[in-house]
């Protein structure tokens, strides 16, 4: 296909380039089926179009060459060639190339390749984006090589693979075959600055915090301009040094919703649950820690800030473990993490995982290739890597020495979130809900409504919407 | 014309202009030393305010992480921390990014400079069948926000086989740049048409008149014009991100694209990536804007 | 001469009229700009037309809707909203920005010490980084310890909450981008004041007209052409308006800073409506055109382009 085109096909995309480009992508979208065939060249288009892009990818060795498409981010840069290197001398079936996009156009560029046929043979996928690649015949259904190699998907964390699974009648994800294999996770833990809890003389967070020990402790952590302490007479609200917590924003509310029993929407994603009574509590639990204890900064304090833990203007806070490895490095301070605080109710303690899941493209030509690729890195010869840039999926490498040594003291916490950790809200039309609902609770931080006004709102924009995408 | 009716329009009051010299000249002399005062403050003020950024930039990359962002800033790097630099160049293929990204500038300069005044003087001084409205649908193109060609875009180029390689990425400059063809236009257009119609009476046809006429006096157009191109190319992310696939095609903004993620940013590597990426501008902005200072060009062409 | 046969005659006439016919002169100096929008621009842009009446993307369509995905932007509160918000931007930064730059151009173009050195601090903004730029005027803006607060407080006024405000985020996105934009556009104008004759100041100067005078009279009809290209420039660039909101804000508070592109920007790849993303570029579009028709229809009212 490089080089010059024919003239026949350079006439066709002169006088036609809207109609080729919607004629292409007409077509059929490519069957998961392929794998049956050795070399399978599945794109979207014409028969012709297939015809001119098979090209024979072939690494210096003559082995099949496969381009692997990762979002710039430096530890798995680094990582990764390790990985692909290894897997060339242990398994060898194919060489692998490492092509990489940095984050903001990273979805831009795969769409662009997916619309053209010319994904790379292998991605790390997005949380919030496999279910529509899946939707959309992208991603390969691996479950027939599931089958074949009688591979045990129990020696993952549970709620990764379910990251992996896409039902198409229902649109949901966490059910049906699977279309890749899990690589990192990350979960909310907490978070905490031990030099400033030492100096506020308040004991570490423990197994049987709940919010309200929480949001005590938050307060008493809280210090203004002059050293007086958020529970103190005389404590300025307006000069505030150090805040007790920063537990507002996506996952963060997400798991208070969900240890009260609330939530956003129902898990069959039919329902909007924020006016649910026990979603209110937490919405006005949030905003008064925000306006009535003044222990957690409102939004406006962030801007400029990209992170305040590293600064120490926070002492506590509710985050992914995405920042573990890069704390380990930056910071100066004494700090450690323990579980989120458990709700009030007493209901068992859920937090929030995302996975890192990684994918074969339903149209790449090496099929076969590719998923000995991909077994190969979800298992003991990628963990040893990726268990350097976050907690890996795989639980013999999570539960290993390596893993488990080193700071902080209690890193065990990050891989026990795999046993009762949930997703978040993984449906193929979620991110047309959650638009609305991010920009609506605004609202509620800036204290201009009270949340069961805010949170009524909401449901009666979303409810709609939520009729609208749901599938069965 | 309209000009030249208001210059004399300005000149009608010859009596009330000799009474008032003397006095006039006088505060005249101050206005003058208080308007530059004031002019000269004005100008340090929104100086201050421009270069602050910029500083911020270049001494966030000396700093450590957790120097960067505190409260109250840390206005001075000591001690500077020149391994940021160390580890970009260590990361970073620095050479060929650098070979990428100023080859795709010069190309993509250089065709948009040239294909844009040619264009532009069609349009500035031909006069020919469905000119106005070729020239509505040239600006038009820029009218569509490049979110939805971007995809349509990225599929003609892959049937054309130009993915993965260098050529979308100044290929079309040669066909014309809207902005170009705008700017180059609006600048022909002020230029006399005298001189124009005495090049056609010593045998001058249009392809002379172009070059030998209106291109020699439209170097500050064309400056700016080649300065803006330049920077464009220098700073554009999405083009090569979508077409590169290769490393060894890469350019220096792309390359410099690692250190942030999307959950965690190395912030002091970003600010030193970008302090680098800027340095080269600003070379060629020093070596361009000379042409903003040479002076009046008509000068004793029209009397 | 005289003996030349009929058809010598008509062979040379030929030539001669097409080289004496501003026609072919006129297509030979557009030819490359045609062949360069039939390939590269307007290809891409019908395929853009064509997605705008179906449900679906370029990976693959679900069905066709005609009209149903203009029908669904005029019921859509979201992009009324964002269109009011965007227009806000265009009268609040283009008038300014042309002003101001405008002023420094003319500052620029005087031949003083170190001058040099101000034309690049002021182009500086314009090339800095914009993740450098955006992250500063985020803490510059922070309410609390930000700089512009800070002395606000100390002339006694209580600044507003800046980014976090749905009242005051749009206009703090604005001085952010005129701030920028100052740069670019002194450029430009520098490039158009350096094509006015000294002779024509010297006249008005022999006259006596003063400074004010002088850019009334001289400088602005003179530089009338420039400063129609800003304006046509900076609407069609204002209604694209995308950047600052994606980066700083992602639309909020409140949706107070969506803009058009940035919901578009949304629909085409956050929730993946690329055929309504479309049609949305497509009103877009027409708005702009329209915009545009307009400024070039009155452009004879004060725009001089003969000395």
């Amino acid at each position: 296909m490089k080089g010059i085109c024919s003239r026949r096909s350079f006439l066709k995309v002169l006088g036609a380039g809207a109609v080729g480009a919607i004629a292409s992508a007409c077509a059929a979208t490519p069957t998961p089926q392929v794998i049956e065939k050795e070399v399978t060249v599945v794109v979207q288009g014409t028969p012709q179009v297939v015809k001119e892009t098979v090209v024979v990818a072939a690494g210096p060795s003559g082995k099949p060459l496969l381009r692997f498409f990762m979002y710039n981010f430096d530890p798995w840069l680094q990582a990764l060639p390790k990985i692909f290197s290894d897997f060339e001398q242990e398994v060898g079936t194919a060489e692998v190339k490492l092509e990489s996009a940095p984050w903001d156009q990273f979805w831009p560029r795969f769409e662009s390749q997916a619309a053209a046929g010319i994904a790379p043979d292998l991605q790390i996928g997005d949380p919030f984006k496999v279910a529509r690649y899946c939707d959309k015949g992208v991603y390969l259904n691996i479950d027939p090589y599931i089958e074949r190699d009688g591979v045990d998907l129990a020696q993952w964390y549970p709620v990764t693979i379910e990251a992996c699974r896409f039902e198409k009648e229902t649109g949901l994800m966490g059910r049906g075959p699977v279309f890749g294999l899990p690589a990192t996770y990350v979960g909310t833990v907490t978070y905490y600055n031990k030099d400033l809890f030492d100096e506020a003389g308040v004991g570490y967070p423990n197994e049987d915090w709940t919010r309200l020990e929480f949001q005590d402790a938050a307060v008493k952590l809280t210090k203004d301009a002059n050293g007086k302490r958020g529970d103190e007479a005389g404590f300025d609200p307006e000069n505030v040094a150090v805040y007790g917590c920063s537990t507002i924003g996506g996952y963060a509310t997400a798991v208070h919703l969900w240890n009260n029993g609330g939530g956003l929407v129902s898990d069959d994603q039919k329902e909007c649950w924020i006016d649910k009574p026990e979603s209110i509590e937490i919405f006005q639990w949030l905003a008064d820690l925000i306006h009535k204890y003044h222990c957690n900064p409102a939004p406006a304090w962030f801007q400029g800030q990209p992170d305040v833990f590293l600064t120490q203007k926070i002492a506590m806070k509710l985050d992914g473990t995405w920042n573990l490895d890069y704390y380990v490095e930056k910071l100066t301070f004494n700090w450690d993490i323990a579980v989120v605080p458990k709700g009030t109710k007493g209901l068992p303690r859920i937090t929030y995982a995302g996975t890192n899941t990684l994918h074969i493209f339903s149209g790449t030509k090496y099929p076969d290739q590719s998923w000995d690729l991909l077994k190969f890195m979800a298992g003991p010869g990628g963990m040893k890597y990726f268990m350097k840039t976050g907690t890996p999926c795989l639980i013999a490498a999570a539960e290993s020495e390596e893993y488990l040594t080193g700071k902080p003291e209690h890193r065990r916490v990050a891989i026990e979130i795999g046993s009762y950790a949930r997703t978040y809200y993984p449906h193929l039309g979620n991110d047309r809900w959650k638009e609305i609902y991010n920009q609506e609770i605004q609202a509620l931080y800036l204290g201009e409504k009270s949340a069961e006004e805010v949170c009524r709102t909401i449901c009666e924009k979303i409810n709609p919407i939520l009729k609208e995408i749901a599938r069965a | 014309m309209g000009a030249l009716r208001a210059v004399d329009g300005a000149s009608v009051q010859p009596s009330r202009r000799a009474t008032a010299r003397p006095y006039r000249s006088l505060r005249k002399a101050i206005t003058s030393i208080i308007a530059k005062v004031i002019a000269y403050l004005l100008i340090s003020i929104t100086a201050i305010t421009m270069i602050f950024p910029f500083y911020w930039m270049v001494s966030s990359s000396l700093k450590t992480e957790v120097e960067i962002f505190l409260v109250p800033p840390k206005w001075l790097p000591i001690p500077p921390q020149w391994n940021n630099y160390v580890y970009v160049f260590q990361q970073v293929n620095f050479g060929r990014y650098t070979y990428n990204s100023l080859k795709l500038g010069v190309l993509w300069t250089l065709g948009v400079i040239l294909s844009s005044s040619w264009a532009a003087y069609g349009f500035a001084r031909v006069r020919f069948w469905g000119r106005d409205t070729l020239f509505i649908i040239t600006l038009a193109a820029m009218m569509i926000p490049g979110q939805v060609t971007m995809i349509p875009m990225f599929l003609l180029m892959n049937k054309i086989g130009w993915v993965n390689t260098h050529y979308p990425l100044w290929v079309p400059a040669w066909f014309g740049s809207a902005f170009g063809i705008f700017l180059m236009r609006q600048y022909f257009l002020t230029i006399p048409q005298e001189l124009c119609d005495s090049a056609k009476i010593d045998g001058c046809t249009h392809f002379g008149i172009f070059w030998r006429i209106m291109m020699p006096l439209s170097k500050p157009a064309l400056a700016s014009l080649a300065l803006l191109s330049f920077m464009g190319s220098w700073n554009n992310l999405l083009g090569p991100v979508i077409y590169l696939y290769d490393e060894s095609l890469f350019t220096l903004p792309l390359g410099l694209t690692r250190f942030s993620g999307m959950y965690v940013t190395y912030w002091a590597y970003t600010m030193a990536g970008a302090t680098i990426t800027v340095i080269p501008i600003l070379i060629v902005f020093i070596f361009t804007q000379q042409y903003f200072v040479r002076g009046v060009v008509l000068s004793g062409l029209k009397g | 001469m005289p003996v030349a046969g009929r058809r010598a005659y008509e062979r040379v006439s030929l030539w001669e009229r097409l080289k004496r016919s501003e026609h072919a002169y006129g297509f030979a100096f557009v030819a490359p700009l045609i062949f360069g929008l039939l390939v590269f621009t307007y290809g891409p842009v019908l395929a853009a037309l064509g997605l705008s009446f179906v449900e679906g993307d370029y990976i693959s369509i679900s069905r066709w809707v005609g009209l149903g995905n203009y029908g669904r932007a005029f019921r859509d509160e979201l992009f009324w909203r964002s269109l009011v918000n965007t227009t806000y931007y265009v009268i609040g930064t283009v008038p300014v920005g042309m002003a101001l730059s405008l002023a420094l151009a003319i500052a620029m173009n005087q031949e003083l010490r170190g001058i040099v050195f101000y034309r690049a601090i002021f182009f500086l903004p314009t090339i800095t980084s914009a993740v450098a730029i955006s992250l500063m005027w985020a803490w510059m803006y922070n309410p609390e310890f930000g700089v512009i607060n800070s002395i606000l407080k100390m002339l006694g006024i209580k600044g507003p909450m800046w980014l976090a405000s749905p009242r005051w985020a749009l206009p703090a996105i604005m001085i952010m981008s005129v701030w920028r934009g100052l740069g670019y556009n002194m450029l430009l104008f520098l490039a158009g004041l350096q094509g006015i004759p000294k002779e024509f100041y010297e006249a008005a100067e022999i006259d006596g007209a003063g400074a004010w005078r002088k850019f009334l009279h001289v400088t602005f009809p003179l530089l009338s052409p420039t400063t129609f290209m800003i304006a046509i420039l900076s609407v069609i660039g204002g209604f694209q308006v995308f950047e600052y909101s994606y980066v700083m804000t992602r639309g909020g508070p409140l949706y107070s800073t969506l803009t058009v592109v940035l919901l578009i920007y949304q629909r085409a790849f956050e929730t993946f409506e690329m055929g309504y993303a479309s049609a949305l570029a497509y009103i877009l579009f027409f708005i702009i055109l329209v915009l545009t028709l307009i400024q070039f229809r009155g452009q004879s009212r004060w725009v001089h382009y003969e000395l």
